[in-house]
């Protein structure tokens, strides 16, 4: 098949082509090998379209072992030219095979998960040697059908047909060494010699095939930890994004609050939910870390206080919002207010309040921080009870408003917490 | 380097238009195509050899699908670069385009 076409030869069929003398072609021919190594070396690839792909392939440096010496020495890294067929030229090339399919070995699969390693071992002798079989008598359909198409029909229900004569066959050389010749001799008859090689290389290639396999085998199920492993992230960065949307939309339904219970009976109302306030406690922290204006420098010890009555759709977010400027800083009516309060989270309605008046929102003063911290020191402590796994960001608040408060902790305090808000 | 900076290439090198040079390219590649077609094996001197090797179906897992398979039986096409190529470009180091 390989049969050898001199330079000569090819330069002969390419100038009856071209129509061209000889000697041009030949010029012509070492132009383009020119252009080649030259693209080669500029870009380190040239495509020439409906033939293929030249390209650089650099090789790392690489110790290798001697062939005759056994030593070692160390290959430097070089430039390996590949070639790169594309589709047209592989499908020319490749006429006399056209059309044929891989199939799937459904027996195999099972064999191999299923049974021993001897079993599959012998599995693996019977398809070694029915392969041979296969190719040689595909070998022999190529030379006789010309055709690809009639070539495929043809050889498919052979090959089939051919399985357990092959195996039957394979048995019989296996278990009886004697009749080895005349089986050899039969097949030699009918495909021409070309079959000889069939039983020899039976051994090696079986065992080598059930390592392989085996291989193979330990790879598919570390392939499904892998998959496992994806999965399990894949459901995690969900829920993250899941909990993270629900903090951003736990914002609008406090402004809705009013309008949802407008209604008489409802008799309480939510304050907001305490994910949103560390968000949104997180934004404000710079401003509030800003040093309060000088002009309420005065050391204050207490709150100048009205009343206000709750109305129906109130929370205590809502009136810090409409009454002290900044919801954030709803805490500190907890904190005066806590002796008829309890729950933070519940506010009867036409209760009153104690309403301290805060100067400026946006720049509190020592005392007001202090106040706000105590506020949510408070609410830390109401939520170590009643809600743990979400108490420290109270506690990390207090950070936010006062650290001093957290530098010198009031009994109570949980130190895996501490160090949370701290570090935070 | 793609197909129409080597064919303008061609055509500077040895004076003819870019069609004649795209012709003769494409004359050249049909003649190599078909006799490697036909399973013959040429050299080209400085650039290297161009073969087929027949590849018989086999047995192969294909861990994609998860199955045992016999893979078709092929022939493709076998490129060895001559040793005068590889000499010279073994060192060079081109800068990607």
């Amino acid at each position: 098949m390989s049969e050898k076409v001199t330079f000569k030869e090819l330069v002969e069929q390419i100038a009856r082509r071209s129509k061209q003398s000889q000697s041009s072609t030949n010029n012509f021919i070492h132009e383009l090998v020119k252009i080649i190594e030259k693209g080669l070396k500029d870009s380190g690839s040239v495509t020439i379209s409906g033939f293929g792909k030249f390209e650089l392939r650099w090789m790392n440096p690489r110790k290798s072992l001697h062939p005759k010496t056994g030593e070692q020495v160390s290959v430097p890294g070089q430039n390996k030219v590949v070639f790169k067929p594309f589709k047209n030229l592989r499908d020319e090339v490749n006429h006399p095979f056209a059309g044929l399919t891989s199939r799937v070995l459904k027996e195999a699969a099972e064999k191999f998960g299923d049974e021993a390693a001897p079993e599959a071992t012998t599995f693996v002798s019977d398809t070694a040697s029915k392969k041979s079989e296969d190719s040689d008598s595909l070998g022999g359909l190529l030379i006789e059908h010309e055709n690809p198409r009639f070539q495929k029909t043809a050889s498919e229900p052979e090959a089939d047909s051919l399985q357990p004569a092959a195996s039957e066959r394979a048995d019989e050389l296996a278990r009886t060494p004697d009749e080895e010749d005349q089986t050899e001799a039969e097949t030699d008859q009918q495909e021409d010699g070309s079959s000889v090689a069939a039983p020899a290389p039976l051994l090696p290639a079986s065992e080598e095939k059930a390592l392989a396999d085996e291989v193979q085998k330990a790879g598919s199920f570390r392939w499904s930890y892998a998959a496992a492993a994806i999965l399990a992230i894949l459901v995690f960065i969900i829920l993250f994004f899941m909990y993270q949307q629900y903090q951003e939309a736990s914002d609008t339904p406090e402004q809705a609050m009013p309008d949802l219970q407008g209604q008489p009976e409802q008799t309480e109302s939510l304050p907001p939910s305490a994910d949103a306030e560390q968000e949104s406690a997180e934004e404000n922290a710079a401003s509030q870390t800003e040093p309060s204006p000088p002009g309420s420098g005065e050391t204050q010890t207490e709150f100048e206080t009205e009343n206000f009555s709750v109305e129906p759709g109130q929370s205590l977010w809502t009136i810090a919002e409409t009454q002290l400027g900044n919801p954030y800083l709803w805490p500190v009516l907890y904190h005066l207010n806590e002796d008829r309060m309890g729950n933070p989270n519940f506010l009867p309605v036409d209760s009153d309040i104690i309403l301290p008046s805060i100067s400026d929102p946006d720049h509190l003063n020592e005392f007001e921080r202090e106040q706000v911290a105590h506020g949510y020191f408070k609410l830390y402590e109401w939520n170590v009870q009643n809600n743990p796994d979400e108490a420290r960001f109270f506690l990390w608040a207090v950070g936010v408003f006062s650290s001093s408060l957290l530098d010198q902790p009031p009994s109570g305090v949980i130190q895996e917490d501490l160090e949370f808000a701290r570090n935070r | 380097m793609n197909y129409k900076s080597l064919i303008t290439l061609l055509s500077e090198l040895s004076g003819k238009s870019e069609r004649a040079a795209r012709e003769d390219v494409a004359h050249t590649i049909s003649a190599i195509t078909e006799l490697l077609a036909s399973g013959k094996k040429i050299t080209i001197p400085g650039l290297g050899t161009f073969s087929t090797k027949e590849v018989e179906e086999r047995q192969m897992y294909s861990p994609h699908h998860d199955e045992y398979i016999i893979a078709a039986p092929k022939r493709s096409v076998e490129f060895s670069p001559s040793t005068q190529l590889k000499e010279k470009l073994k060192d060079v180091r081109p800068a990607d385009e």
